[in-house]
């Protein structure tokens, strides 16, 4: 090949990569001006200097009297709104990058990151707390055991992949046979049920970004983080595992160990959100979609840009939700649904690229 | 000579009987059988028989005792029984179907947003009080309320790929984000309105079986009759597809105008059996794939075979229910029974179908 060549192909390869990292910068951008939006939003009507006001103050180290006004705003600016804002960005980072990682690894299009019965055993988890009232360690809260009970469909598809014959579809099959099994004991319980704690149960199901306290939200952080800076270190793998199990097999990487990580890495990030949050679906399974469809399937690119939008868009949608109604009666999943849909149908049908 | 004799081998092998379906079919009858003595007040075996003998002969009941019998076999046990086959078997060949076109393990009739669709239909029609063609009574008013919005996210996919080529996956995903947008009405809707409607439409989500009367027993056999005759017909199509777009080009077919219209008979079939017995969940995924384990993912047998295997687990399911706990809905027993089945044949069977 003759070097004129040689460069110029190296140059639009350049220029694509520059373009994808302006995508993703685009991202963050927007997530960084959703933040400071968002700030202003919520029930209580505070002016846009007195939030600022608050939050300079607060970083400066200015102590507010106590239950005077500047108390007050400090209690909603700073124990309130910026929690949930935070809370639904890591959601939102966390449900995107899993997704991502799921359709990837699995080389599936329908994955998503509750593909792996995640959400179904959580959801099992409320369901028993609420509805018997036992909880499986004596004064903890429901979260955690939500989070634990999210785990326990992976652990069985860990323990069992030995015997998997090596299949990716099986491996979600199987998934989706423990979902419907633990969606089936969750329903025996609810059955028997009155509509008030079938009605509990329903509003954590759709999922919200409110009650969610500085230490919580500390341990969600710690797990999205490790966990996207993990998979975001394996997306070299991950790339050469869409060549084939055999292929990449023969390039040096245990397939197998490199999926089962992903999976446990997913299931711990989603594990943490979902128990808190409930289930919010859409954001794991669509938005990396979207992202596929603007700067294509490179792993390398597709997690930190998906984590971006993702955060983004579930910052967005849940402004909405916060904006049409301070009661928090519209959930933020139906908003991310209607605005996301039609979003997705329309990049859709611009769109020339062949993803899938 | 040599490729005569491989033809040759490959007709036997094809041709040879495929004992599993057999057993399958019968298993179906046998459980027909025996569940139309089953209910909740306790009617024997034969006595079962004797009455239905005596109904099809017209001889009326003489007393309280034996009409009540009668009325609980012949109104209630028999027609159930047939809307769990027919339930069953639809929602099976749609999920066998649509796997192979799409080409998706995870494909079943639900991804197409129909359950979603029909959902928001009914929940229009309890919390609003709306019906979209006026005039019917109240329940007949929803029937036809989720039918026809069950249809909607598929006539959007129909639409858009009009415009544009759409690739299968973008297919399933056009019809998973319109489920996204029928979702998010439902929620905001059951979020608004107070618990006791919310637990009416969740009785409705679940599915059953239990409520089918002789009067939808035609729809259902009619949805029946339509998606096994008209897969069966395409049955060659289909597989071909199977193997890739471009091998179907080639030989002659054109794979997104056989997707559209296998779309569409699946869709329809399944909006038939969703209006009755709301989703019936499990069915449509896991069904085929079992059928797959046995008789692998051509067509000709499998269509059959999903369906068997499907009606089968319904039925199965359904007759659990009446003898073991009269109120739980079909598609909870049927996870609870049917999925460490499916675990364990995916994890026994060495055969790699996907």
């Amino acid at each position: 090949m003759d070097d004129e060549k040689f460069e110029r192909m190296k140059a639009e390869y350049n220029s694509h990569v520059i373009r994808k990292i302006g995508f993703i910068i685009l991202c963050i951008a927007f997530m960084v001006v959703m933040i400071a939006v968002s700030v202003n939003i919520g029930g209580y009507d505070l002016s846009f200097i007195e939030v600022y006001n608050t939050i300079i103050n607060h970083i400066i180290g200015v102590v507010p009297e106590e239950y005077s006004k500047e108390w007050y705003d400090y209690q909603i600016v700073w124990n309130n709104r910026l929690p949930r804002i935070l809370f639904a960005i890591l959601s939102g980072v966390g449900l995107a990058v899993s997704g991502a990682t799921m359709q990837s690894v699995m080389k599936n299009p329908l994955a998503e990151p509750y593909t792996t019965g995640v959400s179904a055993g959580a959801c099992f988890g409320v369901a028993i707390s609420m509805v018997i009232g036992v909880s499986i360690l004596p004064s903890l809260n429901m979260g955690l055991e939500a989070f634990i009970l999210a785990l326990i469909p992976v652990c069985i598809i860990i323990i069992m992949s030995p015997k998997l014959n090596n299949s990716v579809a099986t491996i979600i099959l199987i998934g989706t046979a423990l979902t419907y099994m633990f969606n089936a004991f969750s329903t025996l319980l609810l059955v028997t049920t009155d509509s008030e704690t079938l009605a509990a149960i329903y509003k954590w199901q759709v999922g919200s970004f409110t009650n969610i306290s500085w230490d919580r939200l500390t341990t969600i952080a710690i797990f999205v983080i490790i966990g996207t800076i993990v998979i975001e270190f394996l997306s070299h793998k991950l790339n050469i595992m869409t060549l084939g199990d055999n292929a990449a097999q023969s390039l040096g990487i245990n397939v197998r160990r490199i999926r089962i990580l992903c999976l446990l890495v997913m299931a711990l990030m989603v594990a943490c959100i979902v128990s808190y949050a409930g289930i919010i679906g859409f954001v794991g399974l669509i938005c990396p979609h979207i992202i596929r469809l603007i700067i294509g399937s490179d792993n390398r690119f597709l997690i930190p840009a998906a984590s971006a939008f993702g955060a983004a868009f579930l910052l967005f949608a849940d402004s909405c939700a916060k904006w049409l109604s301070s009661l928090d009666m519209v959930p933020v999943g139906a908003i991310c649904g209607l605005i996301g849909a039609p979003l997705f149908l329309f990049i859709l049908m611009r769109n020339r690229r062949e993803i899938w | 000579m040599k490729i005569d004799d491989k033809i040759e081998a490959y007709k036997k092998k094809n041709n040879e009987p495929k004992p599993f379906i057999g057993v399958a079919i019968l298993a179906t009858i046998l459980v027909f059988i025996l569940s139309l003595s089953a209910s909740e007040i306790n009617i024997g075996f034969f006595e079962a028989f004797r009455i239905i003998y005596d109904h099809i002969l017209g001889i009326e009941p003489t007393n309280y005792h034996d009409m009540i019998r009668d009325r609980i076999i012949v109104e209630q046990n028999i027609p159930r029984a047939l809307g769990a086959i027919c339930a069953g078997s639809v929602l099976a060949i749609g999920g066998a179907v649509l796997q192979n076109l799409i080409r998706n393990p995870l494909a079943d009739p639900y991804t197409l947003g129909i359950s979603s669709g029909a959902l928001f239909g009914m929940v229009v029609a309890i919390v609003l009080g709306v019906s979209i063609i006026p005039f019917l009574d109240q329940m007949d008013g929803r029937i036809v309320n989720a039918f026809l919005f069950a249809l909607i996210p598929t006539a959007i996919i129909v639409f858009l790929s009009t415009f544009k080529k759409v690739s299968p996956t973008m297919m399933i995903l056009i019809g998973i984000a319109v489920m996204y947008i029928f979702n998010a009405f439902n929620t905001i809707i059951r979020y608004t309105t107070d618990d006791e409607t919310i637990s009416q439409i969740y009785q409705w989500t679940i599915g059953s079986v239990s409520g089918l009367s002789w009067g939808s027993i035609p729809k259902l056999t009619f949805a029946l009759i339509m998606i096994y005759v008209s897969m069966y017909l395409i049955r060659n199509e289909i597989d071909i597809v199977a193997q890739g777009d471009h091998n179907a080009i080639t030989l002659g077919i054109n794979p997104n105008r056989l997707r559209i219209i296998a779309l569409v008979i699946v869709s329809l079939a399944t909006a038939i059996i969703v209006c009755y017995t709301g989703t019936i969940g499990f069915v449509g995924l896991v069904a085929p794939h079992i059928a797959r384990r046995y008789f692998g993912s051509k067509c000709r047998l499998l269509i059959p075979g999903s369906a068997a295997i499907g009606a089968l687990m319904v039925l199965i399911s359904d007759y659990l229910i009446r003898i073991i706990a009269p109120n739980l809905p079909v598609g909870v027993v049927l996870a609870l029974v049917c999925s460490p089945i499916f675990i364990v044949i995916l994890v026994r069977m060495k055969k790699n179908v996907w």
